[in-house]
């Protein structure tokens, strides 16, 4: 399957769309088995938590279909749309659970051919960014994500957070300065590396 | 001396984030027969609320109109092509939502036949059992609702029929696609097991024997489609590779304070 995240639209989501408008089954077939994938890692990477990220993303689906119906909804750029419910759906998830997200972080990632001691020195990095990225706000955490872990340009993750590019960079750098900090006082990153 | 970008020392950190887990199959099996059936019936009310009664008589006076103007026999069988053509369409709308005992009912289960030839692989025709399979759970419901217990009957022994079809597909499936359709099959028939379960506490004393049989005959359908011996792993929900993402220039100075408000949906 050929990778589409990073692109900043799809020429196919126009005529899709037009077609989910309607309620073509085949259209939104289409759609929930383009967007499932990316869509499950966005909000993994946010929650942490595989059964979480399944049931946010199958509700992301369904609310499309309630828009649709109201005939709201995306106007022309589906993936911009799908992320920002997908992001708003993180945020209301959060609200609710007190205990936060990444208490529970699942840890069955796929295997990969490293030795024992790098699979452990990965294990903990991961461990310490993720806590770093527990230090920032929703939308600094939500520009990181999108930005570094699913490969959007400025432009796209501004679209999906609905604010000017100038802020998703401001957040972004804010984000990163957050994230560096808590890495050093951690130990993750040297002193002597800043 | 300071870096220029903050990237490069967070890199690793940052990369080591990237992996997620696979999802599992099955789940996203269940969301996207629940997604499309929640489209089928958002259709369906869509095209009872919108009226077939104002496109028929939308075609109608066009039909005459047409006619009046004496195009001559080819433009009226044109026309008659065109008004069978919506006719039937309108009348497909209308039989979406129709039940065993309904006047509509033969060209709802037609139309069904027609769409299982159409579809494409196994799979899809699978897929099509159960969505099938779940309308007729709901038809037996509401049959059973209104007291229609031999209608209620008549629906889930079709429902029976269904996911047996189902099964037997799983069963001649081969290679991995048979792996994920047996995790389809089975997370379909876990939820329909849950419906028919409710169902049976609802249902008078007469209609609970017809229910009891549609919940064995799930399970049957469950076990024969079932996967033999040791599944393999599945490339399905494997992260894809991605692009770095590298940062582009940051902002000069210390950046503002942003506007944090929460984007409708």
């Amino acid at each position: 399957m050929s990778s589409i995240i990073g692109r900043p639209s799809l020429p196919q989501d126009r005529d899709l769309l037009r077609r989910a408008r309607a309620l073509d089954e085949q259209a939104l077939g289409a759609i929930f088995d383009m967007y499932y994938p990316l869509l499950y890692r966005y909000i993994y990477h946010q929650v942490g938590h595989t059964t979480t990220a399944e049931d946010l993303t199958a509700e992301v689906f369904l609310r499309l279909l309630r828009q649709l119906r109201s005939e709201r909804g995306p106007d022309r750029r589906l993936k911009a749309w799908l992320y920002r419910v997908a992001h708003n759906l993180v945020v209301d998830h959060w609200r609710r659970d007190a205990h936060r997200h990444h208490e529970q972080l699942d840890e069955q990632l796929p295997d990969v051919e490293e030795g024992t001691e790098q699979q452990a020195h990965r294990a903990i990095l991961r461990r310490q960014a993720r806590a770093a990225l527990d230090t920032l706000t929703d939308k600094q955490r939500a520009v990181i994500i999108l930005k570094f872990l699913e490969g959007m340009d400025n432009t796209e993750i501004a679209d999906v957070l609905e604010m000017t590019v100038g802020a998703a960079k401001a957040l972004q750098s804010r984000g990163l300065a957050a994230m560096r900090s808590y890495l050093v006082r951690s130990g993750a990153v040297t002193e002597d590396q800043t | 001396m300071k870096k220029e970008n903050p990237y490069d020392e967070l890199e690793p950190a940052l990369d080591s984030l990237r992996d997620a887990p696979p999802f599992d199959p099955s789940r996203k099996a269940v969301a996207r027969v629940t997604f499309l059936a929640e489209a089928r019936r958002l259709r369906h009310e869509l095209a009872v609320s919108k009226g077939l009664a104002v496109r028929r008589k939308g075609v109608n006076t066009g039909f005459m109109l047409f006619t009046q103007r004496r195009f001559g026999m080819v433009a009226r069988v044109l026309a008659a092509v065109l008004l069978l053509t919506a006719a039937t369409t309108g009348v497909a709308y209308a039989s979406d939502g129709a039940g065993p005992g309904d006047a509509l009912y033969g060209i709802d289960t037609a139309i069904e036949q027609v769409r299982l030839r159409l579809a494409s692989n196994p799979s899809a025709q699978a897929e099509l059992h159960l969505q099938f399979a779940a309308e007729r759970i709901e038809e037996a419901a509401q049959k059973a609702s209104r007291g229609d217990h031999e209608n209620a009957q008549a629906a889930l022994s079709a429902y029976g029929a269904e996911i047996a079809s189902a099964a037997q597909l799983v069963a001649s499936a081969r290679g991995p696609e048979s792996e994920t359709l047996a995790a389809l099959v089975d997370a379909a028939l876990s939820s329909h097991e849950a419906q028919l379960g409710s169902l049976l506490a609802t249902v008078p004393e007469q209609a609970k024997e017809a229910v009891q049989s549609a919940i064995d005959a799930s399970q049957a359908a469950r076990e024969n489609a079932a996967p033999q011996g040791k599944p393999e792993d599945t490339p399905h929900g494997q992260p894809e590779e991605l692009p770095g993402g590298k940062p582009e220039d940051l902002p000069d100075g210390k950046p503002e304070d942003l506007p944090g408000g929460k984007p409708d949906n």
